[in-house]
């Protein structure tokens, strides 16, 4: 006779998977049977990339599909626009780089041998483009330890804040812990921030995301204003 | 994942009972897809944990591979969550469909056995590691070829912070935490991550929270004597 569901569930309680520190692992990894909580991207069941769906997908479009392959690059595009991002390129730079990616799968004479490895594919290509134009970058600017690469944020132009002022802003936003980094970046990347989204991208309560911000705001105000070089720009701002 | 636990017979009982219902169903509909979510949920959350405390080179060194990491390594495996959940990802997705031909279908998993079908899944997910690892290693050093200040600093190095007091702070981190027998210092980096003290237990193979306090606080003694003794010896 076959399992029904609250018979399965008491047995999936009395397993190995049911104590309590268990499932407060468990917990810790997202679950989301929803397919919209990581940007537009399809998830599996439990809570992950879809990498059957992306595969199926991927091999239509090998075939001349041109709306799977719509589909494909509608769906990845912000993932992988966020990963070059995240590799500290700027906004053009990122999309240069997402857009290199895709040429290269289609122009790929074979295709992949393992077509559910596309997503990570594409990723992966991502990455390491992102890290040799990230390189050309560095390499362009004459550095030394302490100089600090250019913020991969863009922000408001040299019309409204001073040089002084801008180093002074992107030295307080990366002295900041990580959490409220990764976050102020995320709301600072988009017009309207998902905050759904950033739940689920920095394991966030969606409603401590207000309040974290709030905290993280504050923190980077009162690192800046103990540094000398914005107080500096401040009081050039007034004189003028 | 807690073998000593006196439970451990019965768990193994209702995880037999759990196979056979998932057996009569064919390993396919709902019931089963939401097993493989939670197994595979398990399976990523105890990993990021392994892969954030150093545990996994561990299990690693004790079953005969030996990735030789070094503590810059560790520290910048530490100080990037993105590639822990890639490489977990990546380790599980793969130790899943093993798991699911071979342990679940294929009857390999036995309740006489001796181990639970988490712990079984967990030593499946210790092989895939491995490979995901290597290439974030390769890719790791290629950057720090781009950028040779962070094979010195990481990406603290960014901070604008002077880079000899962040050289000495990694320095007595490390100071610190080679004070500690690996379990204790896994215990304490887990610790210091937000985990509670059954989450460290469970994912450590600890037998009980009681034992991870018990870890904590002879780390956190020891921590103290060797501070005071460098106390003395400036003052």
């Amino acid at each position: 006779m076959n399992m029904d569901e609250r018979e399965y569930r008491e047995l999936l309680g009395r397993s190995s998977l049911g104590g309590d520190a268990a499932r407060r692992l468990r917990e810790r990894t997202p679950r989301s049977d929803s397919p919209s909580t990581e940007g537009n991207l399809a998830l599996a069941p439990y809570g992950r990339t879809d990498y059957d769906r992306y595969a199926r997908l991927y091999l239509a479009a090998r075939a001349g599909d041109a709306n799977a392959q719509r589909t494909m690059i509608t769906e990845l595009n912000e993932l992988l626009w966020r990963a070059a991002r995240r590799s500290g390129l700027d906004r053009e730079s990122a999309a240069d780089v997402v857009q290199i990616a895709w040429l290269r799968l289609w122009r790929l004479e074979n295709e992949l041998y393992q077509p559910r490895a596309v997503v990570k594919w594409l990723l992966t290509t991502v990455r390491r483009e992102s890290w040799r134009v990230a390189g050309i970058q560095r390499r362009e600017i004459p550095s030394d330890p302490i100089e600090l690469p250019e913020s991969p944020v863009e922000g408001p132009g040299p019309a409204e804040y001073s040089d002084q002022e801008r180093e002074a802003v992107r030295r307080a936003f990366l002295a900041q812990p990580e959490r409220c980094r990764r976050l102020l970046a995320f709301v600072a990347a988009f017009d309207r921030p998902d905050y759904d989204a950033i739940a689920e991208a920095l394991g966030m309560k969606r409603g401590s995301i207000g309040p974290t911000r709030g905290r993280c705001l504050d923190r980077l105000r009162r690192t800046l204003l103990d540094d000398p070089a914005w107080n500096g720009g401040a009081d050039s701002d007034t004189t003028d | 994942m807690q073998e000593a636990d006196s439970g451990n017979l019965d768990r193994r009982l209702a995880d037999l009972k759990l196979v056979e219902g998932l057996a009569a169903c064919g390993f396919a509909g709902p019931l089963y897809v939401d097993f493989s979510t939670e197994m595979v949920r398990y399976g990523m959350s105890v990993t990021e944990a392994w892969l954030y405390s150093g545990r996994i080179f561990t299990l690693l060194n004790e079953r005969g591979i030996h990735l030789n990491v070094s503590a810059w390594e560790a520290q910048r495996l530490r100080d990037d969550p993105e590639a822990i959940g890639d490489i977990s990802d990546i380790a599980v997705a793969m130790a899943w469909h093993k798991f699911d031909e071979r342990a679940l279908r294929g009857g390999e998993w036995k309740a006489t056995g001796g181990a639970t079908l988490s712990t079984y899944f967990m030593g499946r997910v210790i092989f895939e590691v491995p490979g995901p690892f290597r290439q974030w290693r390769r890719q790791l050093h290629k950057s720090a070829e781009h950028d040779p200040h962070e094979d010195q600093l990481g990406d603290r190095s960014r901070l604008g912070l002077d880079p000899a007091v962040q050289a000495a702070d990694d320095c007595a981190m490390h100071m610190v935490l080679d004070l500690l027998p690996e379990i204790q210092q896994q215990t304490i980096l887990l610790k210091t991550a937000g985990y509670d003290h059954g989450q460290i237990a469970e994912a450590l193979s600890l037998p009980s929270a009681r034992a991870v306090e018990g870890h904590v606080r002879r780390a956190k003694k020891k921590i103290r004597e060797y501070l005071d003794v460098r106390g003395e010896a400036r003052g």
